[in-house]
C-alpha cells in the first residue's frame, strides 16, 4: 500500500467513525437500566496487551464514560504511569456532550505531568500523565485512548470489568495477543452471576462481559475483591525492569526473588557486625537474639520511602540503611534480616497484602503483595516482624497484616504460610472502676482499661502523645459522648512483652446525673457506650460482615451520694446471637452501692444478608441498653 | 589567681556567646544540647528550632544583572519520634521564561550523643532529590539521616533567584517552638519595598541605613527568642492568618540616571495597575460575545433585581468554575464563555460586564480568598480573586459570586466571605467591600408529634434553611439522589421515614424547605414506673463543641447564625404529667448570644420553642471560658426530660 492508498483509506474511514460515534455516544443510546443507580456508564473499556516478548509489551486501549452526575466524573480514569521502563507512545482524549456532539479535544501535550508520589514517599521516579477536565454540564461522554510500551512483562493488568459501586458497563473487552507463544496463566475469579463470555482462541485471550447494571454500595458487606469479577493474568517467563524470571510455582517464584532481587543485598560492614553481636553476646537463645535485634531496629530507624528504578521490588543494601537510618518496608525488612544473619538467626523476607486483609493467592502464582515483612521459623513456632514499627511489640502484627496468607521466601524456594489471626476474646478490653457519685449528679471515678490484642493496636499509640493530646483523646474521641469531663490524672503501662496496654485514670465528669424530683437519675454505662447504629437497608443484597471480633468487659462499682438510697435495680439483660452476645446486669451489694457489669462481644465472619436485619436489631438494643438510666431516690 | 581565671572565663564566654548570636556558626552542636529531653518551655514539643536564621540580599553580575540570594540556617532540635518529620526539608523553587531559582551549597548534619560521645553524620549528596511538580515549580528535597529522639540536625544552603523583585513571605512562627529565629534582609537603595506584618505576636522589625561604596542598603532585622508553636484548634478558617509572618512588596525601583518605576503603594495605584492588566479590565469591557444571549434575556422592562436574579442565572448555568482562583483571567472571557469553563475572574468579569450592559451599575471586586490569608495592608500579591458587585437606586449593594452554582445574590460561598475586598469603579477609583456577612444564616425546625399509648411516635418535621445555611445545604445534597437523602438521615436521626419533600432546591434565591414525615419507637424511656421522654427528641444538641480547657484564637463562624425549634407534642393518653423541664434564658457577655427554652403545656399537648442565637461570626478568644460554660448550661437544658406517670385508673 503506498502512502497515498493509505490516507484515501484514512480519509475515507474517519469520518464514517466519527459520525457513527457521535450518534452512538448520545446518552438517549444507553439502556435504561444500565443508568438505574448509576453515576457514571463504562460504555467502553477495551484493552489489547500485546506480549512481544518476554520484556516487550504493548498495551493499547480506548475508554469511553458517560458521566451522569459529579459522583461519577472519577471514572473518566484517563490518567497513565510511566517511568523509565514504560513509555506512553499515544494519548488523546475527546469529550462529548449528552447529545454525542464533540465539545472539547485533547492531545498528548494537554494532558498533565506529576510525580506519582504516595504519602511517606520522600521522593520515586514513577510518573504520572492525567487529564484534567472540568465538566461544563451533565451527562457527558469521555473516549480516551491510550497506547503503552513497556519492558516489564511482571505486571499485567488484571480484568476488572466490574469497577466498582454505583457504575454500570455497558461493554469491557479484554484482549491478551501472544504472538511468541508464551506460557500465561489466568484464573477466573467471581465469574458467576456476571454476564461475560470467553472468546479466547489459540493466541489470544479474549473475555468479554455486556450490560452489567450498577450494583449498590452496602456498609458492613464483605470486601468487594470477593464479590466482583476478575482476571488474573500470570507468565511463567517475564522481565521485571530488566531482570528475568522463569517460573511456574510459588516455589521457584521465591527462589527467583531471592536469588534475582534479594540475596545480593544483605552485606554490613565489619562494625556494625561487631557491634550487633556484642549487643548479643550474653544469649544463645535465638528468639531472645531477635527481640535484641528488633529492639536495635526500631530504635535505629524510621520509614520513608525512596523509589528509583528497579527500587520498587528490590531492597535498598542494608549498609545503606544502616548509614542513612531510614528505609522503605523492603529496605528495613532486608536490614534487619542481615542483622539476624549476622547473629546466626535464620530469617525470611515476606511479601504480604498490607492494611485490608487480602491473602497472596496461594493457587495462582504472579507478583502479588504490596509490603514486606520478616518471618523467623523458629522450629515450625513462627514468629513475624513489622520491620516499619518503631513501637510495635516483638512478634506482634496488628490488623495491618494479620491473619492471611503471605510468600515466604525461604532458603528453598517460595512457601505460602497463613499470619497469626487475633481473632474476638483475643482482642480483650476490660474496663474496672469505682465510680463516687455526689447529691448533683457528679461523678469522681478511678478507671482502669486494659487492652489486649488488636484493641491494643487500636490503643497504645496514646502512650507517645502529649498531655495536651491526651486530653483531647479522651474529650474528644474515646468518650466523646461524655460532655463536662475532666480528666485529673492519667498514667499508662505498655507491657510489650505480654502485650497488653493499661490506662489508669482518675477523672470527674459534671452533671452526668440529673435531678428530677425526688429521684437522680443516672446513665449505668458510663465508660463504654456504643454510638453506632448500622445503616438501615430496605432490600439488604450483599453478605454482611464483621471484620474485627472483640470481648469488652465491664465492671464499675458505684456508691451512691449520701441520702440517696436503690430502691430497684433493672433487671438483666441477656442477648446471645449468631455475631455475638450482650449482658448487661446490675449486682446490689448494700442499700448504698452496687456493681455494674457488661460484657459484649462480637464474632467476626461473614453472615448471609437476611441475617444483616437481626444484627442490625442486635446493636440497636444493646444502643438502647447502654443508654440506660436508673433511679435513685431520698431516704 | 582563681577568681582571676573565672571572671576571665566569664567575660571570654559572654564574649563568645554574644558573637554566636551575631551569625550562625554551622557544626556548633554541644552536648548540653544533645542531652536536653525536653523543650524547657514547652513539654509537649516533639522539636524545636533551636535556631532560624535567614539572611536574604542582593548581588549584581554585569552578565545576569541582580540576583536575590537567601541564605538558609536551620539547627533542629528533635525530642520525639513525632518530631522526625520536621528533620526533612522542602525548598520550592520556581522557573519562568527560561529563569530559573536554583540551590547552592546544601550542607547539612545530623548530630548524636553515642556512649557519652558526639557524633556526626553527613547528609550525602545522592540523598537530595529533585522533583518536577508542574512547569513553573521544581522541589527540591532531602530528609535527614540516622536520625534518633535526642538528635540535632542542622542544614544550610543558598538560594539565588533571578526574580530579584519578589522576596518570598517570610514565616516567623512554626507548628514547634523557635529559640532562636534572626531574619535580615539588606536592600540596596534602588530597589524600594513595603513591609507588612502580621500574626498574633508582636514582631519587632529594626531598621538601619548601611552605607555601601556607592550607595547605600536598608538593612531589616527581625531577632526573636522563644517563639511558641502554632497550634490548630477547630473553628479557625485558616491557620496562617494568625502565623507571625512578614511580607516584603515591591513598590518602586529608582535607579541612578533612570525614571523611578512605580509599583503597588496604595490600594488606588494597586487596583489600577490591576485594571490596566490585559487579563482584567480589557477582558471587563469585552461585550460583543453575549451580546446576543443578553438580548434573549428581554431584560428592559425588568426591575433592578429582576436583572441582576436573570444575568446571575444566567451566568452560573453557563459558567463551570474550574476550582481555580485568580484575580485575572485564565482562559479569557470570550474562550471561557465559548467553552463553558472558567476561572474565578474570568465568570465573574463576565457577570460583571453583562449587569453593566444592562443598564445596572455594576463593578468587580478583588479580594482574597479565607485559605490565601487577608489582605490587611495594601498588596498587590495579597490578591487572588474577584467577585461581581451591583449598587442598586436605593444605594445598597448586592454582591454576587458566579462561580458556586447554588450561590445566591448576597449569599457569598464562605471561600470568599473573607475580610474586605476592593471594589474597583471603571474611572479606576477604589473602595473598601466587608465581604463578610452580617447576614444570619439560619435554621428552622418545626416539627410536630403525636405518641400514642403504645408509645409509637408519628409526625412531621419541617426544616427550612437560610442564606450559608441553605448554601452548604445545597452543596451537599443537591448532588445526591433522594434515596441517598432519606438512608442517611434515617441513620443521623434513628426514624423510619415515608415522606420526603424537598422544595426551592434548585431555586437558590429562595430558602430551602425539607418536609419528612416518620414514625419511631424509640422515644419514651421507662425507668421504674414513670415515662421520660425528651421534648427536642431528635433535634437535641447532645454534644459541646467546646470541650477543651482554653483557646488561643477567635472561634470563626464565617455569619452570624440562628438555629429555631418550634415543636408540638402531642402526649399519650392514660398518663399525666409529673414535671417538664423549666423555661430558660441565657446570653453571652456583650450580646454575642443568646439561647431561649420556652415550654408551655395544656392537657396532653405541648408546645416548645428554642432559639440558640450566635449574633456575631466572630468570638474572641477572651470569650471562651463564657462559651464553654454557656455549651455546659444549654446542653444540660437540652438534656431534660418530660416526666410522665400512669393515670390512677379509679374503681367504679
Amino acid at each position: 500500500m503506498n502512502l497515498y492508498q493509505k490516507l484515501l483509506i484514512s480519509f475515507l474511514f474517519v469520518p464514517a467513525i466519527l459520525i457513527s460515534q457521535e450518534q452512538n455516544l448520545a446518552v438517549k443510546h444507553i439502556p435504561q437500566e444500565l443508568k438505574e443507580y448509576a453515576n457514571a456508564v463504562i460504555r467502553l473499556n477495551e484493552q489489547t496487551i500485546t506480549i512481544e516478548d518476554i520484556d516487550a509489551m504493548v498495551v493499547s486501549g480506548k475508554r469511553i464514560v458517560t458521566v451522569l452526575n459529579k459522583a461519577g466524573d472519577s471514572y473518566i480514569k484517563a490518567a497513565k504511569g510511566y517511568d523509565k521502563d514504560t513509555k506512553i507512545t499515544k494519548l488523546s482524549a475527546i469529550v462529548y456532550n449528552a447529545f454525542g456532539k464533540q465539545i472539547k479535544k485533547y492531545s498528548k501535550s494537554k494532558f498533565e505531568d506529576a510525580s506519582a508520589v504516595s504519602g511517606g514517599t520522600l521522593y520515586s521516579d514513577d510518573r504520572i500523565k492525567y487529564l484534567k477536565y472540568t465538566p461544563t454540564s451533565y451527562p457527558y461522554t469521555l473516549v480516551f485512548n491510550y497506547e503503552i510500551k513497556t519492558r516489564t512483562t511482571g505486571f499485567i493488568n488484571s480484568w476488572y470489568p466490574v469497577e466498582g459501586f454505583s457504575t454500570s458497563t455497558e461493554k469491557s473487552r479484554y484482549k491478551i495477543e501472544n504472538p511468541k507463544n508464551l506460557v500465561i496463566r489466568t484464573k477466573e475469579k467471581n465469574f458467576k452471576d456476571f454476564p461475560i463470555t470467553n472468546k479466547s482462541t489459540n493466541n489470544l485471550i479474549h473475555y468479554e462481559l455486556s450490560n452489567q447494571p450498577a450494583l449498590k454500595y452496602e456498609a458492613n458487606a464483605i470486601s468487594r475483591r470477593e464479590i466482583l469479577p476478575n482476571l488474573m493474568i500470570g507468565l511463567n517467563q517475564f522481565s521485571l525492569k530488566g531482570v528475568e524470571a522463569n517460573i511456574d510455582t510459588w516455589n521457584s517464584f521465591g527462589q527467583w526473588m531471592r536469588s534475582e532481587l534479594y540475596e545480593d543485598r544483605l552485606e554490613l560492614t565489619p562494625e556494625t557486625i561487631t557491634k550487633i553481636k556484642s549487643l548479643v553476646q550474653h544469649t544463645t537463645d535465638p528468639i531472645e537474639k531477635a527481640k535484641i535485634v528488633y529492639n536495635y531496629v526500631q530504635n535505629k530507624t524510621r520509614y520513608i520511602n525512596v523509589t528509583i528504578g528497579i527500587g520498587g521490588w528490590q531492597p535498598a543494601l542494608a549498609s545503606e540503611v544502616d548509614k542513612l537510618g531510614y528505609g522503605d518496608c523492603k529496605g528495613l525488612t532486608n536490614y534487619t534480616k542481615a542483622l539476624l544473619d549476622a547473629v546466626g538467626v535464620t530469617s525470611n523476607w515476606t511479601v504480604v497484602y498490607a492494611n485490608s486483609k487480602r491473602d497472596i493467592d496461594k493457587n495462582f502464582v504472579s507478583m502479588q503483595g504490596n509490603h514486606m515483612m520478616l518471618n523467623i521459623p523458629n522450629n515450625g513456632n513462627d514468629v513475624w516482624l513489622e520491620c516499619t514499627s518503631q513501637t510495635l511489640p516483638f512478634g506482634f502484627l496488628g490488623d495491618f497484616t494479620n491473619d492471611r496468607d503471605v510468600l515466604v521466601l525461604t532458603e528453598s524456594g517460595g512457601v505460602i504460610k497463613h499470619t497469626p489471626a487475633y481473632s474476638n476474646e483475643f482482642n480483650e478490653q476490660k474496663t474496672e472502676g469505682t465510680i463516687h457519685l455526689d447529691p448533683k449528679g457528679n461523678i469522681k471515678a478511678d478507671v482502669h482499661i486494659k487492652s489486649k490484642g488488636l484493641q491494643y493496636d487500636d490503643r497504645y499509640y496514646i502512650e507517645k502523645l502529649d498531655s495536651e493530646e491526651i486530653d483531647k483523646y479522651y474529650k474528644n474521641r474515646y468518650w466523646n459522648y461524655i460532655n463536662n469531663l475532666n480528666i485529673e490524672q492519667y498514667k499508662f503501662l505498655n507491657n510489650k512483652e505480654t502485650v497488653l496496654f493499661e490506662e489508669n485514670l482518675k477523672i470527674n465528669i459534671d452533671n452526668h446525673g440529673t435531678l428530677a424530683g425526688n429521684d437522680l437519675l443516672v446513665g449505668v454505662n458510663v465508660f463504654n457506650k456504643i454510638t453506632y447504629i448500622p445503616q438501615k437497608y430496605r432490600n439488604r443484597k450483599l453478605p454482611l460482615q464483621i471484620a474485627q471480633g472483640f470481648k469488652d468487659i465491664d465492671e464499675i462499682k458505684f456508691n451512691l451520694p449520701k441520702g440517696y438510697k436503690i430502691t430497684t435495680l433493672p433487671a438483666l439483660k441477656k442477648i446471645e446471637t449468631d455475631f455475638g452476645s450482650y449482658e448487661m446486669h446490675l449486682e446490689k451489694i448494700n442499700a448504698t452501692q452496687f456493681i455494674y457489669h457488661r460484657t459484649y462481644a462480637l464474632k467476626s465472619g461473614i453472615y448471609p444478608k437476611q441475617q444483616y436485619k437481626v444484627y442490625r436489631e442486635f446493636i440497636k438494643t444493646v444502643n438502647k441498653t447502654d443508654n440506660l438510666r436508673v433511679a435513685f431516690s431520698k431516704k | 589567681m582563681k577568681k582571676i581565671t573565672t571572671i576571665l572565663l566569664c567575660t571570654l564566654f559572654l564574649f563568645s556567646s554574644n558573637s554566636n548570636s551575631q551569625e550562625a556558626k554551622f557544626g556548633k552542636v554541644t552536648k548540653e544540647e544533645l542531652k536536653e529531653t525536653k523543650h524547657p518551655l514547652d513539654s509537649t514539643a516533639d522539636a524545636a528550632y533551636l535556631q532560624r536564621t535567614k539572611k536574604i540580599y542582593y548581588q549584581f553580575n554585569g552578565s545576569q544583572g541582580w540576583s536575590l540570594i537567601t541564605d538558609v540556617y536551620v539547627k533542629l532540635k528533635i525530642y520525639s519520634e513525632e518530631g522526625f518529620k520536621h528533620a526533612q526539608e522542602k525548598i520550592n523553587l520556581y522557573q519562568h521564561g527560561g529563569k530559573k531559582e536554583k540551590t547552592t551549597s546544601i550542607k547539612a548534619y545530623t548530630y548524636l550523643l553515642k556512649n557519652g560521645n558526639l557524633e556526626k553524620q553527613k547528609l550525602s549528596k545522592d540523598q537530595i532529590f529533585t522533583e518536577e511538580t508542574s512547569d513553573n515549580y521544581s522541589l527540591k528535597k532531602f530528609t535527614m539521616p540516622a536520625l534518633k529522639t535526642g538528635a540535632i540536625v542542622e542544614w544550610k544552603y543558598s538560594i539565588r533567584s533571578p526574580f530579584f523583585w519578589y522576596i518570598n513571605k517570610q514565616n516567623l512562627q512554626y507548628d514547634i517552638p523557635i529559640n532562636k529565629l534572626k531574619t535580615k534582609i539588606y536592600i540596596p537603595e534602588y530597589f524600594v519595598f513595603k513591609q507588612h506584618t502580621k500574626g498574633y505576636l508582636p514582631i519587632q522589625l529594626a531598621h538601619e541605613r548601611k552605607n555601601k561604596t556607592n550607595f547605600f542598603e536598608n538593612v531589616y532585622t527581625i531577632n526573636s527568642q522563644d517563639v511558641p508553636a502554632l497550634k490548630k484548634e477547630p473553628f479557625v478558617s485558616n491557620l496562617n492568618n494568625y502565623r507571625s509572618s512578614i511580607d516584603f512588596e515591591l513598590s518602586y525601583t529608582d535607579f541612578p540616571n533612570t525614571v523611578r518605576e512605580h509599583y503597588s503603594t496604595n490600594w488606588d495605584d494597586i487596583c489600577k495597575d490591576i485594571y490596566k492588566s490585559s487579563k482584567f479590565g480589557t477582558e471587563l469591557n469585552k461585550h460583543n460575545y453575549f451580546n446576543d444571549d443578553l438580548l434573549a434575556l428581554k431584560l428592559t422592562d425588568k426591575s433592578e433585581a429582576q436583572k441582576v436574579t436573570s444575568i446571575f442565572e444566567f451566568v452560573k448555568q453557563k459558567l463551570n468554575w474550574d476550582k481555580t482562583s485568580s484575580k485575572y483571567t485564565k482562559y479569557g472571557v470570550k474562550k471561557a464563555y465559548e467553552t463553558g469553563v472558567g476561572n474565578s475572574a474570568d465568570i465573574n468579569l463576565i457577570l460583571t460586564a453583562m449587569l453593566r450592559e444592562a443598564g445596572l451599575l455594576a463593578r468587580p471586586i478583588i479580594s482574597s480568598t479565607r485559605d490565601y490569608g487577608i489582605p490587611l495592608f495594601p498588596t498587590q500579591k495579597g490578591l487572588n480573586y474577584v467577585i461581581a458587585s451591583v449598587k442598586l437606586a436605593n444605594g445598597n449593594y448586592i454582591l454576587l459570586d458566579a462561580t458556586e452554582k447554588f450561590s445566591s445574590p448576597n449569599s457569598l460561598p464562605l471561600r470568599v466571605m473573607n475580610w474586605n475586598g476592593r471594589l474597583i469603579t471603571k474611572d479606576g477609583r477604589t473602595l473598601s467591600m466587608p465581604l463578610k456577612s452580617k447576614i444570619f444564616s439560619k435554621e428552622s425546625q418545626l416539627l410536630s408529634i403525636n405518641i400514642d399509648s403504645n408509645f409509637h411516635a408519628s409526625g412531621f418535621l419541617r426544616s427550612s434553611v437560610f442564606n450559608l445555611s441553605a448554601l452548604n445545604y445545597r452543596n451537599k445534597n443537591n448532588n445526591l439522589t433522594e434515596e441517598k437523602q432519606i438512608a442517611s438521615l434515617e441513620k443521623k436521626l434513628d426514624i423510619e421515614i415515608h415522606n420526603f419533600k424537598t422544595t426551592n432546591a434548585h431555586a437558590y434565591h429562595k430558602p430551602l424547605t425539607r418536609l419528612i414525615q416518620f414514625e419511631s419507637d424509640e422515644f419514651v424511656e421507662q425507668i421504674n414506673n414513670k415515662y421520660y421522654i425528651n421534648p427536642e427528641f431528635f433535634l437535641q444538641d447532645k454534644i459541646s463543641p467546646f470541650k477543651n480547657e482554653s483557646r488561643v484564637f477567635p472561634i470563626d463562624y464565617g455569619t452570624p447564625w440562628e438555629e429555631k425549634f418550634s415543636i408540638q407534642i402531642t402526649l399519650p393518653q392514660g398518663y399525666v404529667i409529673e414535671s417538664i423541664p423549666t423555661p430558660l434564658g441565657i446570653a453571652l457577655p456583650d450580646n454575642l448570644g443568646s439561647f431561649k427554652y420556652n415550654i408551655t403545656n395544656t392537657g396532653n399537648k405541648l408546645s416548645l420553642n428554642v432559639t440558640s442565637k450566635i449574633n456575631t461570626d466572630l468570638i474572641l478568644p477572651e470569650y471562651y471560658p463564657h462559651l464553654k460554660e454557656y455549651y455546659k448550661t444549654l446542653i444540660a437544658k437540652q438534656s431534660e426530660k418530660i416526666v410522665l406517670v400512669k393515670k390512677q385508673t379509679s374503681a367504679i
